[in-house]
Order: C-alpha cells, then sequence, then structure tokens
C-alpha cells in the first residue's frame, strides 16, 4: 500500500513538471562534417520530454521553463550536452562520432548505453567490417576484440573459424560462442551466406552479466551482430565494388628439385650399399634399387661392370631426369580471381525506414577449383506509430562453392599434399596418351599427375540457401509499461553434390562398383563413376514474449524491470543418395545415373535422419541506475532443456552486475584530464546449452537400427545416462573504462575468473564393457585472463588524424579437476588436471646418435634411449590454444586520404606439424614421394652430426614435429581517397566518392615452417592455407 | 482496458509455461528406448544377427597373415600393415580388436538378458526362441575365444593371463580385472556345452542368398574341437572333430567345387565345406591385401608359395595368382573376389578340412598315428591330384606333418600364428620375405608373441594386468 502512494506521488511530480509553463526550442544536428541526422534523439535531461530530428536534422520542443540543458544522442556519436538559458530559442548541435568504447551496447535483448553497462563487452564497428575481402565474417573478426581467439583452419573461401571467447569452457562440447544477429539466434559455423557488409556493427557480449541473458546459451560469450537500418530522410543509393586477387601466401620450406632428389637417391643407394657390404652381402636389395637416382649413378656398381655405350646411356638416362623439372606449385596453385558489389537504397519518413541491399561476392581460392560465389538480399523495415514500435529484418543469401579434394587430410587426392609429396622429376603431361586420360601422366606412383586428373575428374560442390527472418514489435501500454515479442526464424539448407565422371582416371582406380579393376579394355561397365547428393536443413525457430515496467522517480531513480519467457525449436533433417554408372555426356545429375539391379550390382546407399531439441525458458531482467552514477543489473532465468533427464532439465541462472561512474561524483569534479571513467563488476553463471555434446535421449539406454549384409539388425545405441546434466560457468568480471584528454586515449581494462564445473568428460568404460566413450559431468576447468583495450589519436586535428589502437589478452586455462575419471588421451593430447586443454603429449626427441645414427628418445625420468615406447610420452610441449592474443592497428588521414594498416598476433602456444612427419621422412621417399631440402643431410656416415636419422631407423611421431606456432600477421594495409566536395561540385547526383586498394593477410612472421601457423585445430595436415588477396575498390553514394 | 491488457498478457506468459512442458519431452528420431527394443522374436532375431554383425573375422585372418610366415610385404606397401609385420606394435598403437570382440559380447549379453521377457506365441516362436538363445550362447563363447587366442600366453597354460569371462550385461563404470586362461575356458567351455545341448540345427542351414551364415550344432562341436586343442586334452578334440564332421553332413569338396569355395561359387546352394561364413557386401575381404586401385599391400610369402606342388596341388592355384614373369610375384587369391565384385568375398570361419586336420593332430598327440595318417590321407587326397599315401611312423614327424599341412590347407584363414603360439613354435620367415633381419624371425620367448592389451584398457582399468614386455 505504501509503495503505490509512493507510486501515485511520484506520478503527481512528474505530472506538475508537464502542467509547469513550458517553451519551444528549435534547432538542427549534424555531424562533424555538417551533414544532417535524422533520428537523432533531443531530450531534457531527468524528464520523459524527448524528440526526434526530422530528415533535415532539424527539431522542435517544448521545454519547461526550468530547464538549463538539452542531451542530443545518436548511435554511432558521443552524447551532446548542450546548454540552454532561459531564453535559448534555438540550438545548433554538431555531434563528433564516438570511438568504439562509446556509444550502446547492443545485446540482442535491447540496446543499452554503455555508460550505464555493468557487463564486459566490446564493439567492433562497421568499418573494420566492410570491404574486407573474406566471406565468413567470423573471420574478420581475428585481432578485433580483446579475449577473442578466430583461428581459421582452411583458406576455402567462404569457411569459417574457430571462435573462442576468454578460453575453452568444455572439454567435449562446443566452446563456441551463441551468434544473434538481430536477436534472432542463428547456427554458429554457417556464415558462408550471411554479407558481412550488410552489418552496421558487431557486440561481442564476455562477462556473466552480459550473457546471462542468454542464460543456458551464453557460457562461451554471445556474438551479436546488428545490421543496417534505414534512416529518416533523403534516399540514399550507394554502390560498393571490388575486384582482386586472391594468391598464396608465404612458404616457409622447399622441397627438393630434380636434381637434389636424384642427389639423395644416389646418397641412399650408395648408403645401402655399404651397409650390405658390411654384412657380407654386397649384392644384397638395395634400399634404393629402381630409383632413377641410383640405378643410373656412377657409384652402383653395375655402372664400372656396364659397357662404355651402356654407361653412356646411364648418363643420359640421368640428363633426361635431370631436366625434367616441374614447379608443381605451379600445376596445382593460381592466381584467383576476386569480385564482390553490394547496391544498397536506404531512407524513409518519419515513422516507417527502410534498408535494402542486394551483394553478389565472388572468391576464387588459390587451389584450383575451389571457389565461392553468393548473392545475398537484405530488407529492414522499422516502424514507429507512437505507441507502437516495430522492426523488420529479413536476409536471405544463396552460396554455391566448389571445393578441392580431401581437404586437411593426408592423402595424394589433398592438392596441398600432393603439390608437395609429387616428384619434381616426373611430367604432367605424357607423349602417348590414352584414350580415356588423354595426355595427363597418369598411372602409378604418378603422384602430381593423378592429383591434377583428379581435379578434373571429380566434382565436390555444395550451394546453401539462407534465410534469416525476425519481426520485433513493442507496445507501449501505458507510459510506463511496455510489452512485446519477437519472432525469430533461421534457415539453412545445405545440398552438397559429389560427382566422380565417368570413365575418367580417377574411376578406374575406384573400387567397385565406381571403377571396377577389370583388364577388359572395351567392357563397358568400367569406370562407371557416381553421383552423391545430401541434403541437410536446419530450422530454427525462437519466439519470446515480454512486459515490463520502466520508470524515473525523483528524477534520480531509474528502474527497468522485465519479464520474459522464450522458446527455441531446433529442427534439422538430413538426407543423401549414392548412385553409380553415370552417362558420361550428363556427368553432374541424378538423371544421368544406371538404376541398381541385382545383376548390374549398381545398388544406390542411402543415408538420412531428423531430430529436434528445444529449449524453454522464462526469466526477469531489472535495472537500476541512481543519477545516472550507479547502476544495479539483475537477472534471473530459468532455462529448461530437451535433451536432459527431468530431474535436471529445470535450472535457475543468476547473475549482478554493477557500474559506477566516478565522474559523476563531486570529488571528480576538478579531473580535468579524466574524461571517462566507470568502474564495473559483475559475477554470474550461465551453461552451455547450445553446445551440449549429445544428443535426444542420451539420458536413456537406447537401440539403433542398423544392418547385416542387408538383414536387419538391432544394435545397442549407448547405455544412457540418467544423471546427465548442465555444465555450469561461473564467471567474474572486474572491469575499467577510462578516457583521458577529452577522450583522446581511451581503453578498457577487464579481468575476470571463470570457471565451469560439471563438465562433460568423455568417460572411457572399460572396453570390456562393450560400450562406447560415454558423455559424463565430471570435470572443473578455469579461464582467467586479462584484456586491455587502449585507442590514441596521436593526432587529431581537422586536417590530419593519426590514430594507433591496439587490444590485448591473456587467457589461463586449467583443468581443476576431471571429477572421478583418470586422465585420459583425446587425440595426441592429453587431458590431465593441472595442465591446459589441448597440452600435447608425445614421446620427447632426443636427436640423432651421430655414432649409429639411430633416432633416440628421451623416457619419462629423462633419459636418452634408442628404443621408442608410446608408454615415455610426455605433457612438457605446451597447448595448442594460444594464451596470448591480440591485434594492433594504426591510421593516418590526411584531408581525403587515409591509410589503416592492422596486424593480428597470436603468442605462446605450439602445433604437430604433421607434414615434417612425411617430409622429413626416408620411408615416405621409398614410396615415391618428394622430400625436404633438409633430407640432404640424412645421416650416412659415423660422426655425422645431423638431427635426419639414418634411413634403416623407423621414423616415429615425436616432440620433434612439434613446432612453436606463434605468429604475427600483417592481416590488412588499406589506402584510400575520399574525394572532396570541391570535386563533386555543384552536380546533384553524386554525394560521396571513396577509392582504396587493399591487401590482406600481406606477411606473417612466425617460426612455423608449415604453410600457416594459424590453423582451428592441434595439428597441421596439409590445410588450405589462407590466401593472400589485393583488391582496389570504389564506394559511391549518390 | 489497461487492467486487461495487463491480464491477458500474463495469462499468455502462463499459457506458454504449460504449453512449453510437453514441448521439451522428445522421443528420439534417430534411436529408440532400450524398454521398446525386445518385444518379439522377431527382435530377438534382429538382435542375433546384431551380434553377427560385431565379428571381424578378417581381423583374425589379416593379423594371423602378416603377424606369421603366410605373407611378405609388396613394394607397393605405403606402411599399411608395416608395424604389425615387423613385430613393431605397442599397447598404445594396436588394440587388435580387443573392443570388437567385447562389443559382440555385449550384444550377446543383451539379447540374452533381454530374451527371458520376449513371449513367444506358439510352439513354433518358442524353438526359435530357444534356437536364438543357444546362438547368442555360442556367439558369446566365440568371441571370448577370439579374445583368448590374441592375448593368452604361448601355450595357452592354465594358470597363465588369459582375458576375463563377461556373461552379463556390464554397466559402463564397471572394471573387471584380469581372468586366468582355465577361467575364460571354463566360460567358453560352459556355454558351448549349453549350445551343443540346446534345439540348434545339427547341419549348418542355408539361408536363401546369404549361405550358412547361421550357428549350427556342428559349429559348436566344431569350436569345441579347436577349444580342446587349445586345453590339450586331445581325446576331446578328437571326439568334438568327430562329431562336427557328422552333424556337419559336409564332405571335403574336390576340383573345381573346391576352387570354387573361394569364391562363393555355391554359397547360396550346395554349401560345400563351411560350417559358418559372415557374409560380406560393399568393401570386402579383397583389400586386406591389395587397395582398390590396385597395390598390392602384401604377397603370399615365399616360404608358403614353396610348401605346395604347383602342378598336382589344387590349393596352389586356388590360393595364389602368381606371375612367374616379374620374379614369381603373387596374389592372395583365396580371399579375392566372387562374383558379387572385386574383392567382395565373404569370411569363411570354419570349414570340414579343419576338423579333420584337428582329428589328426588329437589322434597323433594320443598315439593313434593311423588314425592320423587316414585324416591326412583324406584330406591330402581331395587336395592333391594323384595322391599316394602316407603312413606316419612316430609322433613328432606326424605332429610336424600336421602343422604344415595346417599352414598349406588353412593359409589366410586366421591359424597360422594363433597354431605356432598354441604349439609354442618360433616364428621363422624366408630371408626372401623380409627385407632385414630384424623382422625375420620371432623366437617364442620374445614378449612380441603375446599381444598387447590396449593400453586404453591399463589406463581406464590399472587393475587389470598388461601383458608382459609392454
Amino acid at each position: 500500500m505504501r509503495k503505490l502512494v509512493l507510486l501515485v506521488l511520484c506520478m503527481a511530480l512528474t505530472a506538475t513538471q508537464l502542467w509547469a509553463q513550458t517553451r519551444t526550442i528549435t534547432g538542427k544536428v549534424t555531424d562533424d562534417k555538417g551533414a544532417p541526422l535524422s533520428g537523432a534523439t533531443v531530450s531534457v535531461p531527468n524528464s520523459n520530454i524527448r524528440t526526434a530530428t526530422a530528415a533535415d536534422g532539424s527539431f522542435s520542443i517544448n521545454v519547461p521553463a526550468t530547464a538549463r540543458s538539452l542531451t542530443v544522442s545518436y548511435v554511432g556519436f558521443a552524447d551532446f550536452s548542450a546548454p540552454i538559458t532561459a531564453t535559448s530559442t534555438t540550438v545548433d548541435v554538431s555531434l563528433v562520432p564516438s570511438s568504439d568504447l562509446e556509444g550502446v551496447v547492443v545485446t540482442g535483448y535491447g540496446r543499452t548505453k554503455r555508460s550505464t553497462y555493468s557487463g564486459a563487452a566490446a564493439k567492433v564497428d562497421r568499418k573494420a567490417i566492410e570491404t574486407v575481402p573474406m566471406a565468413s565474417f567470423d573471420q574478420i573478426l581475428q585481432g578485433r576484440v580483446p579475449g577473442l581467439l578466430v583461428t581459421a583452419g582452411s583458406g576455402q573461401p567462404g569457411a569459417s573459424a574457430r571462435v573462442q571467447l576468454r578460453g575453452a569452457t568444455s572439454i567435449s562440447g562446443g566452446s563456441g560462442p551463441l551468434y544473434v544477429i538481430d536477436g534472432i539466434p542463428v547456427e554458429s559455423g554457417v556464415f558462408q551466406s550471411i554479407n558481412p557488409n550488410d552489418f552496421e556493427s558487431v557486440d561481442v557480449l564476455k562477462d556473466a552479466q552480459a550473457n546471462a541473458l542468454y542464460g543456458s546459451r551464453g557460457a562461451n560469450g554471445v556474438i551479436v551482430a546488428t545490421t543496417k537500418r534505414g534512416k529518416a530522410g533523403r534516399t540514399v543509393l550507394s554502390y560498393r565494388g571490388q575486384v582482386g586477387t586472391t594468391t598464396t601466401g608465404t612458404q616457409q620450406f622447399e622441397m627438393m628439385n630434380s636434381a637434389e632428389l636424384l642427389q639423395w637417391q644416389e646418397k641412399l643407394g650408395a648408403f645401402s650399399l655399404q651397409q650390405n657390404t658390411a654384412a657380407g652381402n654386397p649384392t644384397g636389395p638395395n634400399l634404393a634399387a629402381g630409383f632413377p637416382g641410383w640405378d643410373n649413378s656412377r657409384l652402383n656398381p653395375s655402372y664400372a661392370a656396364a659397357t662404355p655405350a651402356q654407361q653412356a646411356q646411364r648418363d643420359r638416362n640421368l640428363d633426361s631426369v635431370r631436366s625434367i623439372n616441374t614447379n608443381w606449385k605451379d600445376v596445382f596453385f593460381r592466381t584467383g580471381v576476386f569480385t564482390s558489389h553490394d547496391l544498397n537504397i536506404s531512407g524513409g519518413s518519419q515513422n516507417t525506414q527502410y534498408f535494402a541491399s542486394v551483394g553478389m561476392y565472388d572468391e576464387e581460392g588459390i587451389a584450383l577449383r575451389s571457389d565461392l560465389n553468393r548473392k545475398t538480399f537484405r530488407l529492414n523495415l522499422n516502424h514507429n506509430s507512437g505507441k507502437l514500435t516495430m522492426a523488420l529484418t529479413s536476409g536471405l543469401g544463396y552460396t554455391t562453392r566448389n571445393f578441392i579434394e580431401s581437404e586437411n587430410s593426408v592423402t595424394l587426392a589433398n592438392p596441398f599434399a600432393a603439390v608437395y609429396l609429387a616428384l619434381p622429376y616426373q611430367s604432367l603431361y605424357t607423349t602417348t596418351p590414352n584414350r580415356y586420360f588423354g595426355n595427363i601422366n597418369v598411372g602409378g606412383g604418378k603422384v602430381g599427375p593423378n592429383a591434377y586428373a583428379r581435379i578434373f575428374d571429380r566434382d565436390v560442390n555444395n550451394n546453401q540457401l539462407k534465410g534469416n527472418l525476425g519481426l520485433n514489435f513493442t507496445y507501449a501500454i501505458t507510459e510506463n509499461i511496455y510489452a512485446g515479442a519477437q519472432i525469430g526464424l533461421d534457415f539453412r539448407e545445405t545440398n552438397a553434390v559429389t560427382v566422380t565422371k565417368p570413365r575418367t582416371h580417377t574411376a578406374f582406380v575406384s573400387a567397385f562398383p565406381v571403377g571396377p579393376p577389370s583388364t577388359a579394355p572395351n567392357d563397358t561397365t568400367l569406370a562407371r563413376g557416381s553421383y552423391t547428393e545430401s541434403m541437410a536443413r536446419r530450422f530454427v525457430h525462437n519466439s519470446r514474449a515480454f512486459i515490463g515496467y520502466k520508470n524515473t522517480f525523483s528524477q534520480k531513480h531509474n528502474i527497468d524491470v522485465n519479464l520474459n519467457t522464450e522458446y527455441i525449436e531446433d529442427r534439422n533433417k538430413n538426407f543423401g543418395f549414392t548412385g553409380f554408372g553415370l552417362n558420361d555426356k550428363l556427368p553432374a545429375s541424378p538423371s544421368s545415373l544406371t538404376a541398381g539391379s541385382i545383376n548390374n550390382q549398381l545398388i544406390p546407399t542411402f543415408t538420412g535422419g531428423n531430430g529436434k531439441t528445444t529449449l524453454f525458458s522464462i526469466f526477469g531482467l531489472a535495472k537500476y541506475t541512481y543519477n545516472e552514477k550507479y547502476t544495479v543489473d539483475l537477472t534471473v532465468r530459468n532455462d529448461q532443456s530437451s535433451l536432459l533427464p527431468e530431474k535436471n532439465r529445470g535450472q535457475f541462472f543468476y547473475s549482478v552486475g554493477a557500474n559506477w561512474n566516478v565522474l559523476k561524483e563531486n570529488f571528480s569534479n576538478n579531473w580535468n584530464k579524466v574524461s571517462t571513467l566507470r568502474v564495473r563488476a559483475s559475477w554470474g553463471n550461465s551453461a552451455n546449452a547450445g553446445g551440449f555434446p549429445i544428443a535426444a535421449g542420451a539420458y536413456y539406454p537406447t537401440y539403433v537400427n542398423s544392418s547385416y549384409a542387408g538383414l536387419p539388425t538391432l544394435l545397442p545405441a549407448s547405455p544412457g545416462n540418467a544423471d546427465l546434466d548442465w555444465e555450469y560457468t561461473t564467471q567474474t568480471n572486474v572491469g575499467l573504462d577510462f578516457g583521458f584528454f577529452r577522450e583522446r586515449l581511451t581503453g578498457q581494462l577487464d579481468v575476470y575468473n571463470k570457471v565451469t564445473k560439471g563438465l562433460f568428460i568423455l568417460l572411457n568404460p572399460s572396453l570390456q564393457t562393450g560400450y562406447q566413450p560415454q558423455q559424463l559431468n565430471g570435470g572443473q576447468m578455469r579461464n582467467r585472463g586479462v584484456e586491455l583495450a587502449l585507442n590514441y589519436d596521436v593526432i587529431r586535428n581537422r586536417t590530419l588524424t593519426w590514430n594507433i589502437g591496439a587490444n590485448l589478452a591473456y587467457n589461463d586455462n586449467e583443468i581443476l579437476s576431471l571429477g572421478t575419471e583418470r586422465e585420459f588421451e583425446q587425440g595426441t593430447s592429453i587431458i590431465r588436471v593441472g595442465l591446459p586443454l589441448g597440452s600435447h603429449y608425445v614421446v620427447r626427441w632426443g636427436g640423432v646418435d651421430a655414432a649409429t645414427g639411430n633416432p633416440l628418445y628421451y623416457t619419462k625420468d629423462g633419459k636418452l634411449t634408442s628404443t621408442f615406447s608410446d608408454e615415455d610420452a610426455v605433457a612438457d610441449f605446451g597447448t595448442f590454444n594460444a594464451p596470448f592474443i591480440g591485434g594492433f592497428n594504426t591510421s593516418v588521414r590526411i584531408k581525403g586520404f587515409e591509410l589503416a594498416a592492422f596486424f593480428t598476433f597470436q603468442q605462446g602456444f605450439s602445433r604437430f606439424n604433421n607434414q615434417d612427419f612425411f617430409q622429413l621422412n626416408h620411408a615416405f621417399a621409398l614410396q615415391g614421394f618428394n622430400l625436404r631440402r633438409e633430407m640432404l643431410n640424412m645421416w650416412t656416415a659415423p660422426g655425422q652430426v645431423t638431427d635426419i636419422q639414418s634411413p634403416v631407423t623407423q621414423r616415429q611421431f615425436t616432440s620433434k614435429d612439434i613446432q612453436d606456432a606463434s605468429f604475427l600477421r600483417f592481416r590488412n594495409l588499406q589506402a584510400s581517397y575520399t574525394l572532396p566536395a570541391s570535386i563533386l561540385g555543384k552536380q546533384k547526383f553524386i554525394s560521396s566518392v571513396r577509392v582504396y586498394g587493399q591487401a590482406q593477410n600481406l606477411y606473417t612472421w612466425t617460426k612455423w615452417t608449415g604453410f600457416d601457423p594459424e590453423d582451428d585445430n592441434n595439428i597441421a595436415a596439409y590445410e588450405y592455407p589462407i590466401p593472400r588477396i589485393y583488391t582496389l575498390g570504389i564506394d559511391v553514394s549518390f | 482496458m489497461k487492467t486487461i491488457k495487463i491480464s491477458l498478457f500474463s495469462l499468455l506468459l502462463a499459457a506458454s509455461v504449460v504449453g512449453c512442458k510437453k514441448q521439451l519431452e522428445i522421443i528420439p528420431t534417430n534411436i529408440f528406448e532400450e524398454s521398446i527394443t525386445f518385444k518379439s522374436v522377431t527382435d530377438l532375431e534382429q538382435g542375433v544377427l546384431g551380434i553377427y554383425q560385431a565379428w571381424g573375422g578378417e581381423n583374425t585372418m589379416y593379423n594371423n597373415a602378416i603377424l606369421s610366415d603366410e605373407v611378405k610385404l609388396s613394394n607397393e606397401n605405403r606402411g599399411q600393415g608395416q608395424f604389425e609385420f615387423k613385430w613393431q606394435y605397442s599397447s598404445g598403437t594396436e588394440s587388435f580388436n580387443f573392443f570388437g570382440f567385447y562389443q559382440m559380447i555385449n550384444r550377446a549379453n543383451k539379447v540374452l538378458q533381454a530374451a527371458g521377457g520376449v513371449i513367444a506365441f506358439d510352439a513354433t516362436e518358442q524353438t526359435r526362441k530357444e534356437q536364438l538363445i543357444a546362438e547368442a550362447t555360442a556367439l558369446r563363447a566365440a568371441a571370448h575365444f577370439e579374445l583368448l587366442q590374441r592375448f593368452g600366453p604361448v601355450g595357452y597354460v592354465p594358470a597363465g593371463l588369459g582375458i576375463t569371462y563377461v556373461n552379463t550385461v556390464l554397466t559402463p563404470v564397471e572394471k573387471p580385472t584380469r581372468g586366468t586362461v582355465a577361467q575364460a575356458l571354463t566360460g567358453i567351455e560352459a556355454d558351448l556345452a549349453s549350445a551343443r545341448s540346446s534345439s540348434l540345427p545339427n547341419a549348418p542351414q542355408v539361408t536363401p542368398n546369404y549361405g550358412a551364415i547361421r550357428i549350427s550344432k556342428a559349429f559348436v562341436a566344431g569350436l569345441q574341437a579347436r577349444v580342446a586343442l587349445y586345453k590339450r586334452d586331445w581325446a576331446a578334440a578328437s571326439t568334438a572333430a568327430s562329431d562336427a564332421i557328422t552333424l556337419s553332413g559336409k564332405t571335403l569338396a574336390t576340383g573345381a567345387t573346391f576352387t570354387g569355395i573361394w569364391t562363393d561359387a555355391a554359397a547360396t546352394t550346395t554349401e560345400p565345406e563351411v560350417f559358418l561364413r559372415l557374409r560380406r557386401v560393399g568393401t570386402g575381404v579383397g583389400t586386406l591385401w591389395q587397395d582398390t586401385n590396385g597395390d598390392v599391400f602384401f604377397e603370399p610369402s615365399d616360404k608358403l608359395k614353396q610348401q605346395y606342388n604347383r602342378t598336382t596341388d589344387i590349393r596352389f592355384n586356388a590360393y595364389f595368382t602368381i606371375n612367374p614373369a616379374a620374379q614369381d610375384t603373387a596374389l592372395v587369391n583365396k580371399f579375392f573376389t566372387s562374383s558379387r565384385g572385386p574383392k567382395i568375398v565373404d569370411v569363411k570361419l570354419m570349414r570340414v578340412a579343419e576338423m579333420y586336420l584337428i582329428r589328426a593332430e588329437a589322434k597323433a598327440e594320443l598315439n593313434d598315428l593311423a588314425g592320423a595318417s587316414a585324416d591326412i590321407n583324406t584330406l591330402r587326397a581331395a587336395r592333391i591330384s594323384g595322391y599316394t599315401p602316407i603312413t606316419f611312423t612316430d609322433k613328432a614327424t606326424a605332429i610336424t606333418e600336421i602343422m604344415n599341412e595346417r599352414f598349406k590347407e588353412l593359409a589366410f584363414e586366421g591359424f597360422r600364428y594363433f597354431d605356432l603360439k598354441r604349439r609354442g613354435l618360433p616364428i621363422n620367415r624366408l630371408g626372401s620375405d623380409v627385407t632385414s633381419t630384424q623382422w625375420q624371425n620371432l623366437p617364442v620367448t620374445d614378449y612380441r608373441f603375446v599381444l598387447p592389451i590396449p593400453s586404453s584398457e591399463i589406463r581406464t582399468n590399472p587393475g587389470y594386468t598388461q601383458n608382459p614386455g609392454y
């Protein structure tokens, strides 16, 4: 009752103000260059009096006689407080663009002014996103946000990256953040069909307060993208176009050329002969027998025994082999063409604004056959009719991609493996063409030509349709009570096709039924080929309803409380088939297939499945701000996931945050050099529902349908875990936002501690149980770290600005507990308490014994031995997750010219270089592959000091193959020129023109000797390296 | 009016809470609950077929070939099986199908656990149910025996480290420690005895279009005979082998019928010699020896090829394809192809020929040299044209001859390495079959003669004893 009285009293107070005498103030709001800003908010502080500027930036507002200032705010610009006197009638305001640390934080559930935001969040502005020649926007974020680790595993156009915020929070579940576009959660890792040029900004929400809004899905952080919206006023038509080239980056190693390889073969032959002689069997089998470098060598005993004519023939043989020097890089790599075009139209009236765009993006990869072609469409609408505000978001993208084969695998079909393993003395073409294969020199052991033929013999492509639709409306029921709903759809359908063309070499060497190894040359059933097509559809629907109350009491107490319910349904479906027997006149269509029968054995195969998961949440948010000085945020949330057993299904998540704006205190009144100083703190918990490593039904024992040679069978699928639970992450964050010298130096410092409990651990049951590994909740892991972002305007005046920015982050990851489980190996790493996730686990390399040429290893207790044993593996080689990451950028602007450079780095991590295992391994030369130039140092004589072991020993996978992968990358360099208004003159047609040139991935400094130190996993296995891209572009507005 | 709006909204919120409760209970669409799995005899039938599905018979063939003197590395080998061939395996890298057979055992135990609750609706169904129970029991014994053969000690001494007999469904947290050879044999024998006394058919039955893919009493008896050899219970081995021959009604094949066994020619009709086969469709057994693109991984060893008379012994051309022009290089022809496609051929788990060899060995051990000679003569007469019968005059020669006959008759069928281990004989390869003397001979005293328990088991289950040397 007392509260009600208070409320009524407060309302009366507000009302009284409204009745007091008012006057009208008019004016105009412009940006720093004098262009009118439409839709800017002009308000009287501590009141509800506000208005928006019109298309020409003009406004008119009735203010109380007592008002002494007007606050003007606009997204992307610093708030401005304009003093007014008792008699002011006009006020013109020019707003200054805010730096990254200013403005607003978009949380996906709404927008919050940074000055009253208690969470830790960073914003990437459109300027850092637009024009970057990368199809997947997650890759663009590398080095832009402190604490955000972005590593691309592939340079295939459109490949998405591994993204991790503030360290991994799960061992076997997903550690990637939640992605939200305009409030609608979208599928992670599938961004190839989304146009980053449509983005206004990307906000990265890092701490518990920021993530609590997403409750059970927010533990790994949230990346919120906001697309561009129209502004009331003049209709703006703009065009952006770029053309460019993609080329290979820097390579840190050299393979042998023909002369070197022949020399190596001779060396091997001489060594083998010497070994045989020592064993009393000089005519015994020679390791180098069959290699031209030894067969024709003068050191070969048979040379001396040959006739002079034969000797001359051998010399000629050697010369002719040596003279073939195929540069396989020229064969497999190319300079790709890059083009992109964007056209958008935006504008609108006071009540309705629109933004429409179409985009075309075309990128050829550096490997033959790989490319991406994308078409995107977007229409965003906003409508405001006083009480009802509505926002519609709609994006549609269609992408087609062609791929290389077997990317990231050590197979000869992978062109990035073949290009290095191919023998330099083999030629690509033959002078005796085959009736099927043409003049490509294919055949057994022809590594290069075979892989080259595969590029034309097979098609691997997919096309993807992606749609994002969202409708958000809010209705002001009363001045203080609002309600609304949001409905969103995220749709993706990927259609993948793999074709082995009939009557090609690749089909010929494939297993039945693609190509039988029949020897009958005219058999029409030979080399039938295959056609595989699959369709995968994902459809996520989310709906949220909310009701809230907000008010300001006594001009100081701001409260905003709301209650929400949210339902998310994630459906997926996939199916595919493989058919055989293609008609070579119709290679890329199912209509080309031969129907299967018991006689021709061309029985098509199929795959498929479907599923659904749901998540229901009910949550409340409360925000209280006192006089813009103190802010307290409180979130309570209950989430229920269909993936968990009923007893653990519903869980509560909480968070609390506070923000103290120090400069609002009296004691700071004369801190003239300090322009921003805020202290933030937050605590809360969240979970990993977006990355559960479990499927529907994992909590009870299950069976699966299968077949034994065509007879239906029932097989146990899983014993079930009735205790499945959430992975709870609790995070504490303390942060500081600061600005000095009128915001010339700004920055943000955050310290956090994040502990995840109930980690999913892949329990390895005793093999005797017959069960595959099972997920159970047991472990504990901690991430703690510090992040710093700094921005300094070294020079800031009308004609010249020079800006330097940097962001640095250090994250310390440690597994605190594995519950009841013992440590276990995961691939080439070990999961062990006290070590970070991803710690390499392998036997330590001890060099080569100069006396015997035997490889040496260290035992577990540090003794040298020549006996290799897996049991001697140790975990002393660090982790593949870089603990120290960041980026820095600088830009100089002189009038219309601007030069901007951007660097990223990742420091303090190591990775396996599996390429070394193949390229520095004599055993693979014996199988007919080329090796690295270092192999010429192979041990062949006692006393020889080298790290390449004798060719009669076994090369093992050891710490020799672990390398420091730290890198500093010159990520982007851009030079641009904006035409001055004087050149555009008085013509009314073109309003602005900007031309620019840029280089992406210009150079990489690293000790790594593989293709590319950057990768999304622990081991380099012939990945598609990140290309270097040069483009020229133009932006025109009409 | 406002009140109404607010109430309406609250009502909507409340309704959505109730509605969503139902949405959270999702029945999986790609798997199904165990409680609805075994509801009928047909379901049990599918469960039993699932046990066969787990039987990696080719693994037994492959390991016995590459660990022993049956094959040599081809110069087209790019690393396939080289570590095992050179006995350079370690507990971390090789599992030798330890998990695969326990997976088979788990499936058998699950079927047996569920079978009691399945209602048979008539007498026919009741018989079928009993047969399925017997089949699952026999399969459980067979899987345990495969494990014992791999991981048991040289000579299979009863007190040696055997394997644990698992005859109940284990929970994922159970970690049984290691049993002895004797314990494993007891479990195997009990299961086989139970299957022998069931209503299983005596002779192998040909499943239409598939051949003898199901267990019969003849197979159970044959397995009993095998087990008896490992126990050195020669009398039992002889009896069981005789029983198996009688129960099966199979005779030794000759001529084209014999050659046809290796291309599954009469598998679905007369099914000569074979008691039990594992049906293979798609990529098959032939890829053990040769890649689909034609690269040969392993060739038959010179030592094996030398055992046969190339002109009179039908086995030579049935088992090998020889290219005399290229230094007598050969291909394994025995498990290589069928009319269902190149390299697609079934795994033969037991043949009547083996029963003759078991009985001959048992009789020789029992000093019934005449009986042993008779069995060997029967077998050889079926294989060698113009064969002159022999008579063993001393036991040692008889055993040597019989073991050699096993080498020749059962090549690549998954016996050689186990036979040498069982008899305590070394692996001796010919100099021409190896590229280094380092992997030419393996004495029985070498720890590598006994395969390592996978390190993942030891890591998870530290109470489990590893074989010595690893």
